[in-house]
């Protein structure tokens, strides 16, 4: 079949699957929703329509990128605007049966909004605050589609740049990736186009296609969206990479800590090469081309490229010096073409719209789009696609909804554990790789985690520490013992036990451990201490001189306090739950811990009903003797 | 070196190129629970490669085990987001009601417990993971009821 007849194929069973007149319900089955319940809302769904006998069909979508609504399902009933629901319980499934398959009442008070346009008072979703500043490019299938179904891909218009690719020469496709300006999206931001080109004019044969799916940086999980919502995409854009190069082998490296973002690759990749997207003589064209799936081993610095092939070649995965690129001498010592889920994307768009398009997205130096994973202390967490210029603040407030309790927000950490802490006084600072740089901090992967006044800066600097110094391959001494060291001085700080001198050691060793390192890993493993000594200083110097936390969060520098003025006589979770035994109630029977027994596990003031609140922290600690 | 039937079963369905080293032993840890001393010698056996070779790797990657999973595996998040709201206070409840440390599996091999760098799901920080099983937004004082509830289970589903 060639292309045409394949879309039209699959725009039929669209049409069909969608115009049956039977009730649609989707549900979203990422692992996202998941985890909170949606399979049991599925099968809450399906049994109530058996028990009412209603004939309807259920189709597991992916991740529309608001997180934080789900389990979150969207129904199209006859007749009516296609309705999403958000944070569906079991148990709110027979009243939406009940009341809006056999009664036609909507149950309006569980919705987020319409997916058509607006009727009555339920708002319409693109128009919702956080849509409207969002421009999805990446994201543009994401939760719409059933992302194990390729006809659904390809009813939307997928594959067909493929088919485009084809009718072009090798050149001109890399032009127009040139031309839209595109920067690796994996963290690093260098353009595209010339990637392409460098591989292209590479001698040696054969040559690979490798994408970059190890999101190993903790609080990022866009590549997880993608590949589970919308895996064609991938496939698509590293089918035309490879007929670009003419190679004839793709591998994808995917976290095994994914494995229903495998799975779903997996069962696309049987797809496409069903439909002839992938295998021998691909669309007619002689042209071959596979993937093959490489669940990465949960290593860091596999996200870097020389370390990522050679894990895939079965070696050590430690970085080694460039040049020879990796565009020259990759796997197996071939020509490489690495790039990231996001990056491969870009590429189906950028063909059918053209270059030009996609240059005039974003700014200057940073075209399209960028995805940001928005957790921590943030209201709506979730993915968030964004012009690339876009500010951190409208970000954070307009598409995130500010921050949880309505804290105040103290600072912005962007890139994990390779980026930097951007305080809140710089939410103005526009979202591009080089804005970011300038701050210190750097694009990274896109993790984007807001933090307020309850988190202490020098023990999440401690805590990023902890991260890459674990993870340093320990091919390089700085990298090796330098964030080790680093690590023991800051372990010293958060403990009371820190000096003046340890501040002024960190700030020197951490420009050292930059300057003698020899991946990324290493130049960019000190950017948390760097930017929170930079911006933060306060925190440090409280530490050092009061041994006094000010977020309260550093365990050897706090005490918990029960109020007794709050303290209900008649209560005792606290004493009950205690797992040290060390609250005891004094003669009016108000509780008091003893401070030299306190484990200090918090779970006294989990237990304290709201009501009352009466256990608190405080620092500096309560010396023991007034306890 | 006595060869375990599992391992040999697991070998016979892969050749000897190095580029199916990692996929083999992700199948043997995952199988298997973890991967012992004997096991990378019969792995670097069938590769032809020095054991020490396989050493190296096993213990480069976090993934890998060396001491056999407890019955209930449970992986504690420190992802960032799950470490801000909580997360370390959550291993060190765990640690305390079990009283092994992390990394370790108790003495009658009903628990093991780990730290995970993120299982993505963010947005119900903190999580914990045991079976294949999210617990979301988990607090210390939930550990206790966790723990228990995994032991009745296990007794209920007991042959009598």
């Amino acid at each position: 079949m060639n292309y045409p007849e394949i879309k039209e194929e699959a725009k039929r069973y669209h049409r069909e699957k969608l115009n049956d007149g039977v009730l649609k319900i989707f549900v979203g089955c990422a692992t996202c929703g998941i985890s909170v319940g949606a399979l049991e809302v599925a099968e809450a769904f399906k049994n109530e329509l058996k028990k009412h006998e209603i004939q309807g069909e259920l189709i597991k979508v992916g991740c529309l990128g608001i997180c934080f609504a789900e389990p979150l399902v969207y129904i199209m009933k006859n007749g009516n605007p296609t309705i999403c629901y958000k944070n569906l319980k079991p148990e709110d499934v027979s009243r939406i049966v009940y009341n809006y398959f056999i009664e036609d009442d909507p149950c309006l008070d569980l919705a987020i909004g319409t997916l058509e346009i607006k009727e009555g008072d339920i708002p319409y979703i693109p128009e919702l605050e956080r849509f409207e500043k969002e421009e999805r490019i990446i994201l543009r299938y994401a939760g719409t589609i059933d992302p194990e179904e390729i006809r659904d891909y390809i009813a939307m218009g997928g594959y067909e740049a493929l088919d485009k690719a084809f009718t072009m020469s090798k050149e001109e496709i890399i032009k127009e990736v040139q031309q839209s300006g595109l920067r690796g999206l994996g963290g690093a931001g260098f353009p595209t186009g010339t990637k392409w080109e460098e591989c292209f004019r590479a001698k040696d044969h054969p040559k690979y296609v490798i994408c970059n799916g190890d999101e190993g940086d903790p609080g990022a999980f866009m590549d997880r969206v993608i590949l589970e919502s919308s895996p064609h995409q991938v496939i698509e854009g590293m089918v035309i990479a490879g007929y670009v190069l003419e190679a004839n082998q793709g591998y994808i490296y995917i976290r095994s800590e994914y494995p229903l973002a495998i799975e779903r690759f997996n069962t696309a990749l049987t797809q496409a090469r069903d439909f002839n997207l992938l295998g021998k003589n691909i669309l007619g064209k002689r042209f071959d081309f596979d993937i093959k799936v490489f669940p990465g081993g949960g290593a860091f610095v596999c996200g870097e490229s020389t370390a990522l092939m050679y894990s895939i070649e079965g070696k050590r995965p430690m970085p080694r010096v460039r040049p020879p690129h990796s565009v020259k001498e990759g796997l197996l010592k071939k020509p490489t073409l690495l790039n990231n889920v996001k990056t491969f994307s870009c590429i189906p768009p950028i063909l059918l719209k053209g270059g030009k398009w996609f240059s005039k997205i974003g700014t200057m130096n940073s075209k399209g789009t960028t995805v940001f994973a928005l957790a921590g202390k943030i209201k709506d967490s979730g993915l968030a696609e964004v012009r690339m210029g876009t500010t951190l603040g409208e970000v954070i407030y307009q598409i995130g909804g500010g921050i949880k309790e309505n804290k105040k927000l103290k600072a912005i950490q962007v890139g994990g554990p390779s980026g930097g802490c951007i305080p809140a006084e710089f939410v103005d600072t526009p979202v591009d790789f080089d804005s970011l740089k300038f701050l210190g901090s750097m694009m990274g992967s896109g993790g984007m985690i807001a933090v307020d006044e309850d988190t202490c800066m020098v023990d999440l600097a401690r805590y990023f520490l902890a991260f890459t110094q674990n993870e340093s391959c320990g091919k390089c001494t700085f990298c090796r013992i330098g964030t080790k060291h680093l690590l023991l001085l800051l372990e010293d700080i958060v403990k009371g036990e820190g000096t003046l001198d340890h501040l002024q050691l960190l700030k020197e060793l951490s420009e050292s451990v930059v300057e003698g390192s020899l991946c990324g890993l290493g130049n960019t493993a000190p950017n948390p201490i760097l930017t929170t000594l930079r911006y933060f200083g306060d925190e440090y110097t409280a530490h050092v001189i009061e041994k006094r936390c000010p977020a309260l969060f550093c365990r050897d520098l706090i005490s918990y306090y029960i109020l007794p003025e709050k303290c209900q006589r008649s209560c005792d979770h606290c004493i009950l739950k205690c797992p040290s035994e060390s609250i005891k109630p004094n003669e009016k029977n108000i509780k008091v811990i003893d401070q030299t027994k306190c484990l200090k596990c918090g779970i006294c003031l989990e237990v304290c009903p709201k009501e009352y609140h009466a256990v608190i922290k405080v620092s500096p600690k309560i010396g023991e003797v007034n306890a | 070196m006595e060869k375990s039937e599992q391992v040999e079963e697991i070998l016979g369905r892969y050749s000897s190129e190095k580029e199916n080293l990692l996929p083999v032993l992700q199948e043997i840890n995952e199988k298997a629970g973890y991967i012992s001393r004997e096991t990378m010698e019969q792995v670097a056996h069938f590769f032809r490669l020095p054991p020490s070779e396989i050493f190296g790797i096993v213990t480069f990657y976090k993934k890998f085990r060396r001491k056999p999973l407890g019955e209930n595996p449970i992986h504690v998040c420190l992802g960032t987001a799950c470490y801000l709201l909580g997360g370390k206070l959550i291993l060190d409840a765990f640690s305390r009601e079990l009283k092994i440390e992390m990394g370790d599996t108790t003495e009658d091999k009903k628990f093991s417990l780990d730290a995970v760098a993120c299982f993505g799901c963010c947005n119900v920080a903190p999580v914990i993971k045991i079976h294949q099983q999210i617990y979301p937004k988990m607090t210390p004082g939930k550990v206790e009821e966790v723990i228990i509830n995994l032991q009745d289970e296990k007794k209920n589903n007991d042959p009598v």
